[in-house]
């Protein structure tokens, strides 16, 4: 699970980038729509500034004689209007006036040429209604005329030729400009208008700002002045929307990563904890698969064990049973031999009962052993030593051979039930072959000692040999079939093994090991190969089997 | 069979009480094939027999008798072997005789005043051998 948490899972990161890129987007577009609410805002407050410039410039353009269309600026509030500057083209002889309405007449406010045609307060009612004509040339003085309270402004220009008190007008482009309204237009955004279509500086019309050209982000529009083309250029003086609004885009942007990240971090936990959780179930799957394996494996057991039990308890019961019925016939037996008169036709009769009645007596006791509920009580003793013992009760019968090969190993396990394994394993040997060859040695093996039998008799079919040490199973005609069922027994109990040992050449071999003494045997055993016991009669001749094996390998 | 006074079948007191001196053993067996070979077994090896079913009639035989040595079974009705050993503050020279193998703890009270111990089924020589140690007075 660790070296997954360094790693979301890829719907996540998909759904993440995703929510990202669309607020990215959506960032893009609302700053672009922000841009252009931006240029929209400042459009409209030039437009605001152009129609009120438009206004002036309307009512300044004068038509040739046109006293009458003289600029009307009375309805207009003359706060808007600080002061006006133009420069003006009169022709060189020329003089130019600027006229105030007055009553049904104007007066001269100011005046400008040479030789001044006007003076200020002169009345031109008369003159200039009736006349009207057209100067050629063009002088360029700079009228700065400051205006205010209600006026209605008008021009004259007299031409050079003409006879004093003579007006005439001329259509001028009059540049107009403004400098310090305090139109909330101006107010935000620098604002120029040129008297042509390109933003010539000598066509200045007017400006709200003498930082000229303008600079930055500039718009440019068109305006219609009268019957001309003229061109406006405004630029913010700062950001015109609301900083709010301006922000809206970043605030999309980081709303929208965060939200991506938050959904990111929670489809990914959810993932993972989903996968954890399949991770679990299919761990515990696996683990309720194997406690049921393991819960059947120890039924199976139980019931096998269960059964060996049933069967030991029985045949102990049945084992002991049968020594008092046995202890009698054999007494009776006795009594009848010790009679002495036997014919010569009962002696073979009495031989036989008495050595079918050894078979019993034996059979009795492997069954009362096979269950022996004795725990071992180990102790330390030379395997040798027992040997002798038990090759003493259990003497080979005639024609066998056996021959040990026993070093002085110390087997610590319950002397008794060891004695009864040697004499199982030996006798076992004995029934198997009925003449022949046996084998026995022993060699340390770590903290055990491991205990070979071999003969040289028909040997173990595979098939049987997984289950010779199963109890009542036997392939001998004669014997109990429990005989390898208590060595197995005894085995067990110790915590050692035994088994049938695959082996070159004919005959059955089978190996127990036992618990033995690790310091005291050592790990280096050279092999004997000279015998140390040898117990038995050979065989005869003709009974050899085949395959003898002079020593086991 | 031998002549002397051999009670046959169930035991019960003996009624022909015997000669002092002759070596007199008791069998205490409650099956009847086994206890009467082994008198017979006794008997034909020149020994005085006398048989008791159980361990009750054995205490009472003992009570009014002498024996010398006891040929004594464990698993009797009425009282086992451990029992009549326990009851006796001096017995016989006893042999124990079992088919089962004995309870520690049970065999443990008795086991000064057991001389052998014999695991049925056993060879008829050594019972012979062992009742004639038992007279001879040697410790097995």
């Amino acid at each position: 699970m660790k070296a997954q948490a360094r790693w979301p899972s890829w719907l996540a990161l998909a759904v993440g980038l995703l929510i990202a890129l669309v607020s990215v987007v959506g960032c893009v577009l609302t700053l672009r729509a922000s841009n252009e609410h931006e240029s929209e805002l400042l459009k409209n407050d030039m437009a605001g500034a152009a129609a009120l410039v438009k206004l002036t410039v309307d009512n300044f353009y004068v038509p040739m004689g046109s006293v009458a269309t003289a600029a009307t600026l009375a309805a207009h509030d003359p706060k808007d209007f600080a002061y006006l500057s133009f420069p003006v083209n009169i022709a060189p002889g020329a003089s130019l006036a600027l006229l105030r309405r007055q009553g049904d007449g104007y007066s001269v406010t100011a005046a400008v040429g040479r030789p001044a045609a006007f003076h200020t307060g002169q009345d031109l009612t008369g003159n200039i209604a009736s006349t009207i004509g057209r100067a050629a040339g063009a002088v360029t003085p700079t009228a700065v005329v400051r205006t205010g309270g209600a006026a209605t402004f008008g021009f004259a220009l007299g031409p050079p030729a003409t006879p004093p008190g003579t007006a005439v007008y001329e259509q001028l482009t009059v540049p107009v400009r403004f400098i310090g309204s305090h139109n909330p237009f101006l107010d935000s955004i620098n604002f120029a208008l040129y008297g042509g279509s390109t933003p010539n500086p000598s066509h200045l019309a007017f400006a709200s700002t003498t930082a000229l050209p303008l600079q930055g982000d500039v718009v440019r529009q068109s305006v219609g002045v009268g019957t001309a083309q003229w061109l406006a250029v405004g630029s913010a003086k700062g950001p015109l929307e609301g900083s709010l609004a301006r922000a809206a885009g970043f605030v999309i942007l980081v709303l929208g990563l965060l939200i991506a990240l938050l959904v990111a971090i929670t489809l990914d936990v959810v993932s993972r904890r989903r996968r954890y959780a399949e991770v679990q179930v299919a761990m515990r799957t696996a683990e309720l698969a194997q406690s049921m394996s393991d819960l059947r494996d120890a039924q199976t057991a139980l019931v096998q064990r269960e059964r060996l039990a049933a069967i030991g308890q029985m045949a102990s019961v049945v084992g002991h049973e049968l020594r008092n019925p046995l202890t009698a016939v054999t007494n009776a037996l006795y009594l009848i031999r010790a009679s002495g008169d036997l014919s010569t036709a009962e002696a073979p009769h009495l031989e036989l009962a008495e050595r079918e009645l050894g078979r019993a007596t034996t059979l009795a006791q492997d069954l009362t052993d096979f269950v022996r509920p004795r725990t071992p009580q180990p102790e330390p003793f030379g395997i040798d030593q027992l040997l002798e013992e038990v090759m003493e009760a259990a003497p080979p019968p005639p024609g066998i051979l056996v021959r040990a090969h026993v070093g002085r190993l110390i087997v610590v396990a319950d002397r008794v039930q060891t004695s009864e394994l040697l004499t199982n394993l030996v006798t076992n040997a004995y029934q198997a072959i009925g003449q022949g060859h046996v084998w026995i040695w022993t060699e340390p093996d770590g903290g055990r000692v491991k205990i070979a039998v071999q003969d040289d008799g028909p040997g173990i079919d595979p098939e049987v040999a997984a289950h010779i040490f199963d109890p009542f199973v036997t392939t001998k005609t004669r014997g109990t079939g429990l005989g390898l069922a208590i060595v197995r027994r005894i085995v067990e109990e110790h915590g050692g093994t035994v088994a049938v040992d695959e082996h070159e050449g004919a005959g059955a071999r089978i190996v127990a090991t036992l618990p033995g003494s690790a310091e005291q045997n050592g790990t280096a055993h050279p092999r004997i190969d000279e015998a140390t016991a040898v117990w038995g009669s050979e065989p005869e001749p003709a009974e050899t089997p085949t395959g003898v094996v002079s020593t086991p390998s | 069979m031998t002549g002397s006074n051999g009670s046959e079948g169930i035991g019960g007191p003996d009624t022909h009480p015997e000669p002092e001196g002759l070596p007199a053993v008791l069998v205490v067996e409650d099956e009847e094939g086994v206890r009467t070979t082994i008198a017979a077994i006794l008997r034909s090896a020149g020994y005085v027999v006398h048989e008791a079913p159980d361990g009750e009639i054995a205490l009472t035989m003992l009570g009014a008798g002498v024996s010398d040595v006891m040929v004594l079974d464990v698993r009797m009705p009425n009282r086992d072997g451990i029992s009549v050993l326990e009851n006796l503050p001096s017995p016989p020279v006893t042999i124990l005789m079992s088919a089962q193998s004995l309870e520690p703890e049970a065999y443990d009270r008795v086991r000064q005043k057991v001389f052998a111990h014999l695991r049925k089924p056993f060879r008829p020589e050594r019972l012979i051998e062992t009742v004639e140690s038992a007279f001879g007075g040697e410790e097995k």
